[in-house]
């Protein structure tokens, strides 16, 4: 990687940034403060607190190195979770905002399915935010010892502590000013790279446009039908309200907001993916074929931006890493401190505070380990996915749209979601080409209906959400 | 197709984090 001075400068002046900002927003007095920020943020950082954590890694330098080998097909695939998030938006979140005394997702399993579907849905919360956290910990690190050349353990521990630093003492207010600040600093100067290549091509527009209907056409065609099925189902349901996305929606100041931000969540999702996508067809363009697809992002950056700009790509794509990592670390500790330790032992505010502080720190460690230990560590997080929907969106959305809700339906139907999704996956390795996440939520469904049927014990937490 | 995605969606983006930065303003005031 070709880096100057100025470059390093560019990531220098965004760390100070960022330390800024979490100072100024330190200051946490309450549980309720440090997870739902009580209830109090606005439509407008809602919209960037989520679009910051769902471009990670795979929504930019991941889509524009997919762009590059197969032109859109990828932006329609995913096109799924843009109509998810609208979908939330339109009739989940709301229902979320209106629970004003739930802090996670777990809370809200727990009022409607009772302890043991609480305590279920914390800990696979708290599994996917440990993966999730450790993958992004691997990226981020990755890329700041390509960009500064500092051994791999220190870079993971820079970007993975730093970012623990500001999410435990500002819990998730710092998480979402921070994404915030991320969000402006990457939607700004990556569609500059694009109209820069798009201004400075040195081939016609037409014959762009052709190149990308010739990748498209061809990725098409070497994708077998259920292939399809599968990756469009997964970004359909794969992150469907997992915990950070819910957390924003407890943490909205109403429930009007929370629709709005998610709505335009949503709509800047199809903005987003056509642009990554589109960088990389201009790839071919300035960097010709011989070139690695997953190389064509940075490679775009050092051949359009100036020394310095490039810097300031770098520190963007570390503020992708970070945005992301933050978000999933303040919802893992409130969920191992909500709906795990405090189902055991109940804690009063300030000890429930201190232990979410302690638990983000525990979280930043883990995952630490684990990006440089585990090397299997993103084939875990894809089972963590898979498990996700199955495990707890049946029950979630059910519930949430019942009048009343049967306990043993909750968890049976986390038990049998989660388990078969998993098994399906890991030993039976999706018979029939039937992905694993279908498998799972037919057995979840049928978990409901036979606790449905069998349990006796109910909430009406339904008719408060509704 | 590369109009809308290379020259349009690039813009509204733009607009979309300038909006955010003073959102992330008045949410850091009102904070304080």
């Amino acid at each position: 990687m070709d880096i100057n001075t100025l470059d390093l400068a560019g990531i220098a002046v965004y760390f100070c940034i960022i330390a800024y900002l979490a100072y100024l927003t330190r200051k946490t007095k309450t549980f309720s403060e440090f997870s739902v920020a009580k209830h109090s943020v606005p439509a407008i950082m809602i919209f960037a607190s989520l679009c910051a954590t769902y471009v990670g890694p795979g929504f930019s330098v991941g889509f524009t190195s997919k762009g590059f080998a197969t032109g859109h097909l990828f932006f329609f695939l995913a096109l799924g979770f843009a109509v998810q998030t609208v979908s939330v938006g339109l009739w989940v979140a709301p229902k979320l905002s209106r629970l004003r005394d739930c802090h996670t997702l777990g809370d809200v399993m727990g009022k409607m399915y009772g302890g043991t579907t609480h305590v279920l849905a914390g800990v696979v919360s708290l599994g996917l935010c440990i993966g999730f956290s450790a993958v992004m910990a691997k990226i981020g690190g990755g890329m700041l010892q390509a960009a500064t050349g500092l051994p791999l353990l220190a870079c993971v521990i820079l970007v993975t502590f730093l970012t623990a630093l500001y999410t435990c003492t500002g819990g998730i207010r710092a998480s979402i000013a921070t994404d915030a600040l991320q969000f402006s600093f990457f939607s700004i100067l990556i569609p500059v790279m694009l109209l820069i290549a798009f201004f400075k091509n040195p081939e016609s527009t037409a014959a762009v446009s052709a190149k990308a209907c010739e990748l498209t056409s061809a990725g098409w065609k070497s994708l077998p039908g259920i292939k399809v099925f599968a990756i469009a189902l997964s970004f359909l349901l794969g992150e469907t309200l997992i915990p950070p996305y819910a957390n924003r929606a407890l943490a909205a100041k109403s429930e009007g907001e929370s629709r709005k931000g998610f709505l335009a969540a949503g709509v800047f999702c199809v903005i987003w993916l056509g642009i990554v996508s589109t960088l990389g067809i201009f790839g071919h363009s300035f960097l010709g074929e011989g070139i690695a697809p997953d190389n064509v992002f940075i490679a775009l950056g050092g051949k359009l931006l100036p020394h310095g700009m490039f810097g300031l790509l770098l520190a963007a794509v570390i503020a992708i890493v970070m945005s992301s990592q933050d978000s999933v670390m303040n919802a893992g500790a409130v969920a191992l401190v909500r709906d795990i330790v405090g189902r055991f032992k109940p804690l009063d505010d300030a000890a429930a505070l201190t232990g979410s502080r302690i638990a983000t720190i525990f979280i930043a460690a883990v995952a630490t380990v684990a990006a440089m230990y585990a090397p299997s560590i993103i084939e875990g997080l894809l089972i963590c996915y898979s498990i996700w929907a199955p495990a707890l969106l049946v029950a979630l959305l059910i519930g949430l749209f019942s009048r009343t809700t049967v306990h043993l339906s909750g968890w049976l139907s986390m038990a049998a979601g989660g388990l078969v999704s998993g098994l399906w996956q890991t030993v039976l390795k999706e018979p029939g080409g039937i992905p694993a996440i279908v498998a799972g939520i037919v057995a979840a469904l049928i978990g409901y209906g036979v606790g449905r049927i069998l349990g006796s014990e109910s909430s009406t937490l339904g008719e408060a959400a509704s | 197709m590369i109009y809308l995605f290379g020259l349009i969606c690039p813009f509204l983006a733009l607009a979309s984090g300038v909006v955010s930065l003073f959102g992330l303003v008045r949410f850091i005031a009102n904070s304080e």
